[in-house]
């Protein structure tokens, strides 16, 4: 087996899930200029869904997917209505606000869901052997679907209406009230997509490692490293900086120590901002 | 109104999900208690009680524990052997009759007493393990405490120092027992002891000459790392490397790549978390690696089963600090039964099995002492061996630990190696640690 290619493949296919991880944080953040510090939990929520849909019933790994996605956007449009609107435009109330619900849902998860590891398996099988690079079909697989939701998102923001709405409103929501944007739609729906991408990559990080309570937490840590990194609300930068974060981190724990690794992606975020203020990508 | 109507739908939608979750969930996992000081006394007799004409006085004995949040499959396996040991004892009979042939209780110059345990949950909270600690030494009088491991035991010190409390403890790290600590026994098998007595084993019967180590960046993770590297080096088995990585990883696979370039005959997890083993075995498997693979800590059943990915992954697993599956022994196979009984199958594993032994040996140890004074408890204990002594793992054993803490207050037993085979984790040798390696 040879190192470096080796540790190319698992850094982007890592990479891959964060891309997820980020996107849906960057999002809140740039758009409700919201915080998000239970985007975690909401990972971990997501997992849990998948798991239970796919192990506690008779459903197929897809359907239990596209149910978590379902459930996640529901549940975040409910949450936008009942609890974010209210504090919508004041910062330190969203602050708190997702600091709390990170909290409840943590505990819950012990409560509910118990405190040992689950895992969801025998969704993907076989091995697969590039040259000297050794993966899995399950690894290949929960990458391609982080990037083609990454893919979709991209089109929604970029090719369509409702994507020029949300750009609109990530730069001035008043100016794009006044030319008639709906903001507190986009802002229920902002947020229910990104539960959908919470949702997605805890649905898609259960199957590759393993679902538990504190899921969440590192999770999070890392998403706000990727986001700093590319770019406060900066969707194509948190795409690149969780490609990057991914790399480095493989990197970095296969040559020189992965006691350290974790010491060595935030000394990479501080870099950044030190010679990019604004991030590898973003603008304001 | 509108929001009101919200706020109940979504109140609704979370107790469907927490509602469909909770009859959806595979295993029996219990529901972990939600305030900290609710003390728990022993129900359900292990044994029908035998009856006595004499009052026995009952003498508290005292858990600080961990029954709720990450650390609670922990906690509570050693709460619940603990109500287990303490009902043995209490009614008398079972595994306690079987080994020592003894009557319910225990006497102490002629008076007969029996236990009461009160177990408070300090929920890995430092802080709140000094409240806990407080209210067991202060309010409830225990003279005789079990402290879940070094985040509970090291802000408590001086208060069970002061009090001349007796602590047993089992859990790793520096500075749990020493001369400075007379009262304080560690019940569980040491990396130290455990790799001295299978790591010769692992060179002339398995045949393993290299070894890539991997563990956490914890204090039980170096503990294994270093002790079980210096063992191999010691009698032949190169180390090629020492990897280690940080707590909560979960992709292991620059680890496992550069482990897998070196072409090692066994890959060793010193330490891998339990729930995590699966995920680090099925890694392994991914990178195309078909060797040996030994976890130098127990892992959970349920947990590995689930989280591997398929059991083929697993097929040739090595573990230690648990018994097989078969349980070799007749009381090992009564706890267990005992166990499985009062908490579910689901519940049970091998490495649960060390948790019964604290509260039967000061038992003995008070017996032997004829006295409930903690330091004349410790001073009993600390020279008691087999066959006097016995422990759940096996015999002989006895308490060890001089030439590195400077007291010997660690308890040494046999130490077994467990292999996976046919899908079920057996018992590949059970060996006793020699006499001067600890």
């Amino acid at each position: 087996m040879e190192l470096f290619p080796q540790a190319l493949v698992s850094g982007l296919e890592s990479g891959c899930l964060y891309i997820l991880v980020a996107l849906g944080l960057t999002l809140i953040l740039g758009i409700m200029k919201t915080v998000n510090f239970a985007h975690g939990e909401f990972v971990m929520l997501g997992a849990y869904f998948t798991f239970y849909f796919y192990s506690g019933t008779d459903m197929n790994y897809p359907v239990a997917f596209l149910l978590t996605l379902v459930t996640m956007f529901g549940l975040g449009f409910a949450l936008d209505k009942a609890l974010f609107r209210p504090v919508r435009g004041n910062m330190l109330a969203g602050f708190i606000l997702t600091l709390g619900i990170s909290i409840f849902l943590l505990n819950l998860g012990f409560i509910v869901f118990g405190t040992k590891s689950r895992g969801i398996s025998g969704v993907f099988s076989g091995l697969v052997e590039l040259g000297s690079v050794h993966t899995s079909v399950e690894r290949i697989a929960t990458s391609a679907i982080a990037l083609s939701l990454m893919a979709v998102l991209l089109l929604i923001i970029y090719r369509t209406k409702l994507g020029r709405a949300f750009r609109a409103v990530a730069i001035d929501s008043e100016a794009a009230q006044l030319q008639g944007v709906n903001t507190s739609m986009i802002s229920s729906l902002c947020l229910a997509i990104s539960l959908i991408l919470a949702g997605a990559a805890g649905g898609l990080l259960g199957v590759v490692f393993n679902v538990y309570p504190t899921m969440g937490t590192r999770a999070t840590g890392l998403a706000f490293v990727i986001i700093v990194t590319g770019g406060l609300g900066s969707v194509p930068g948190a795409i690149l900086a969780a490609l990057v974060i991914g790399l480095v981190e493989s990197l970095v724990s296969t040559y020189i120590g992965g006691d350290i690794s974790w010491g060595v992606i935030f000394l990479v975020a501080l870099l950044t901002i030190a010679f990019k203020p604004k991030g590898l990508l973003g603008r304001n | 109104m509108k929001r009101n109507l919200l706020i109940c739908a979504l109140v609704g939608i979370l107790s469907v999900g927490i509602v469909f979750a909770s009859c959806t969930q595979t295993s029996s996992t219990p529901a972990t208690p939600t305030t900290s000081t609710t003390p728990t006394t022993p129900t359900t007799p292990a044994t029908p009680a035998t009856p006595t004409t004499e009052e026995a006085i009952e003498i508290p004995f005292g858990t600080c524990s961990c029954l709720s949040g990450p650390y609670a499959p922990w906690g509570l396996s050693e709460h619940w052997a603990q109500e287990i040991m303490v009902d043995d004892i209490n009614n008398g009979g079972g595994c306690w009759g079987d080994i020592y042939g003894h009557e319910p209780g225990f006497r102490v110059d002629g008076q007969l007493y029996k236990w009461k345990l009160i177990a408070y949950d300090y929920k890995m909270d430092s802080a709140e393990a000094v409240k806990v600690v407080n209210r067991l030494v202060y309010e409830d009088g225990v003279k005789f405490m079990h402290v879940f491991c070094w985040p509970a035991l090291y802000p408590t010190r001086d208060i069970l120092e002061q009090n001349k409390i007796f602590v047993s403890e089992q859990g790793m790290g520096e500075d749990i027992i020493g001369p400075e600590y007379p009262r304080t026994f560690r019940f569980l098998q040491e990396p130290n002891t455990n790799a001295a007595a299978l790591v010769p084993y692992m060179y002339d019967t398995l045949g393993y000459r290299t070894v890539s180590i991997i563990g956490d960046d914890t204090a039980d993770g170096v503990v294994y790392s270093d002790e079980y590297g210096k063992w191999m080096e010691q009698v032949g088995i190169e180390v090629l490397s020492k990897q280690i990585y940080e707590p909560n990883t979960q992709d292991y696979t620059p680890f496992l790549s550069k482990a897998i370039a070196e072409n090692p005959d066994l890959i060793a997890g010193l330490k891998v978390d339990a729930p995590l083993m699966g995920m680090f075995v099925k890694q392994a498997r991914e990178l195309g690696y078909e060797g040996d693979i030994f976890m130098g800590a127990p892992f959970t059943w349920k947990e590995l089963v689930e989280t591997c990915g398929d059991m083929e992954n697993i097929e040739g697993l090595l573990s230690t600090m648990m018994i097989g599956e078969e349980c070799p022994l007749e009381r090992q196979q009564w706890f267990r039964d005992e166990y499985i009984a009062r908490h579910g199958e689901s519940e049970w594993d091998g490495g649960i099995v060390d948790r019964a032994d604290p509260i039967h040996m000061i038992t003995i140890a008070i017996e032997k002492a004829n006295s409930l004074d903690p330091d004349e408890v410790a001073a009993a204990l600390e020279n008691l061996e087999s066959p006097d002594l016995k422990s759940f793992y096996g015999d002989p054993c006895w308490f060890g630990g001089e030439s590195v803490w400077g007291i010997n207050h660690d308890l040494v037993t046999p130490a077994s190696l467990i292999k996976v085979v046919d899908g079920h984790p057996i018992t590949l040798a059970t060996i006793t640690p020699p006499r001067d390696a600890y």
